[in-house]
């Protein structure tokens, strides 16, 4: 039997919590406290420990989630998760005046995943903004970086699974590619 | 960055409390105020503390440890982490305040005692919630 554990993070209001609820097998553990920013984001709540959700997949294997919160002040959540992390799903939110650059922190946070490709980009509200899908992948190119971008609606539950099956198959590869023996 | 004037002025009687706090035990290095979503709100301190850092680590810790109880189906309402190294320890207390709950962060040395350290932030707690 195979674990993984897997991260969801981006910034707040993108929909980790929401990603996580959406696809795990039992109601996941949950962190929320009232959010005093209203001027960050309107939502009621946020996250300030870690979401926790599971799946169970055929043959025994089993996905460990964790949600991470979004509010830089806890970067110190970022390090104590990616402690044994195989992977991250980044979420965008394009509806924000600046998309881009609102990740740009979180790809530099969890780079070490990013660079050896376990790492896929999820943009939400992608048409409440004026950012292109081909602009994250020309902003990630710009990085050196080559990662799967797909849009989502994180309240759909297939669409947050398409993210996973994505980033387990990056996750794979790269392991596949790292095992194979040098010519 | 967080807007202190949509969050409202700071109540008149939290400064007083923590005040009491520090007064009444010496062996306190320092007591921090924060939002449960890890704003700082006040502190008083006789020493360096990292005061937002402490801040967003005490709502992380304490909403974990809340959601920690709630899985083996304990309700968390009003409670309280302790953690202790051998260098001293750190008491955290949800201070159950209506319409913005808070959390209350008591560091102390090694040489105080968990039960005055409990009392005393307990008693400030209070003091917080009804002035
Ligand atoms: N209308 C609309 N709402 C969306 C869409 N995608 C996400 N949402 C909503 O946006 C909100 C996202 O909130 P959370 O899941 O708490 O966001 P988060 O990323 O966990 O935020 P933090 O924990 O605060 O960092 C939820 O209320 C979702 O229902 C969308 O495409 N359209
Ligand atoms: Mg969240």
């Amino acid at each position: 039997m195979r674990e993984y554990k897997l991260l969801f993070a981006g910034p707040m209001g993108a929909g980790k919590t929401t990603a996580i609820s959406a696809i795990s097998d039992a109601a996941p553990v949950r962190t929320e406290a009232l959010n005093s920013d209203r001027a960050q984001h309107q939502k009621e709540t946020t996250t300030v420990g870690f979401d926790y959700g599971e799946i169970a997949l055929e043959g025994g294997d089993r996905l460990r989630l964790y949600g991470m919160p979004g509010q830089d002040r806890f970067d110190f959540m970022w390090r104590v998760a990616s402690e044994g992390a195989l992977g991250v799903v980044l979420l965008a939110d394009n509806s924000r005046p600046d998309p881009l650059a609102d990740l740009a922190l979180y790809l530099e946070s969890f780079r070490g995943m990013a660079e050896r490709g376990a790492m896929v980009i999820g943009i939400g509200r992608l048409g409440s903004g004026h950012t292109s899908v081909e602009s994250y992948t020309a902003w990630l190119a710009g990085q050196g970086l080559s990662l799967p971008v797909f849009t989502v609606d994180v309240r759909r539950r297939d669409d947050v699974l398409l993210l996973l099956d994505a980033l387990l198959y990056q996750i794979e590869a790269a392991r596949m590619l790292a095992e194979a023996p040098h010519v | 960055m967080f807007d202190e004037a949509a969050a409202g002025p700071t109540p008149a009687h939290f400064g007083p409390a923590l005040d009491k706090l520090l007064a009444t035990v010496p062996a306190l290095t320092g007591a921090v105020l924060s939002r449960s979503d890890g704003f700082e709100v006040l502190s008083r301190t006789r020493a360096e503390v990292p005061v937002s850092r402490l801040s967003a680590l005490s709502s992380s810790m304490v909403a974990l440890s809340q959601a920690a109880l709630r899985e083996v189906g304990m309700h968390g309402g009003g409670g309280s982490v302790l953690v202790e190294g051998q260098d001293g320890k750190l008491l955290l207390l949800e201070v159950p305040l209506r319409g913005q709950p808070m959390v209350l962060a008591a560091i102390g040395g090694a040489d105080l005692v968990t039960g005055t350290l409990l009392w005393a932030a307990r008693d400030c707690v209070r003091q917080l919630i009804q002035p």
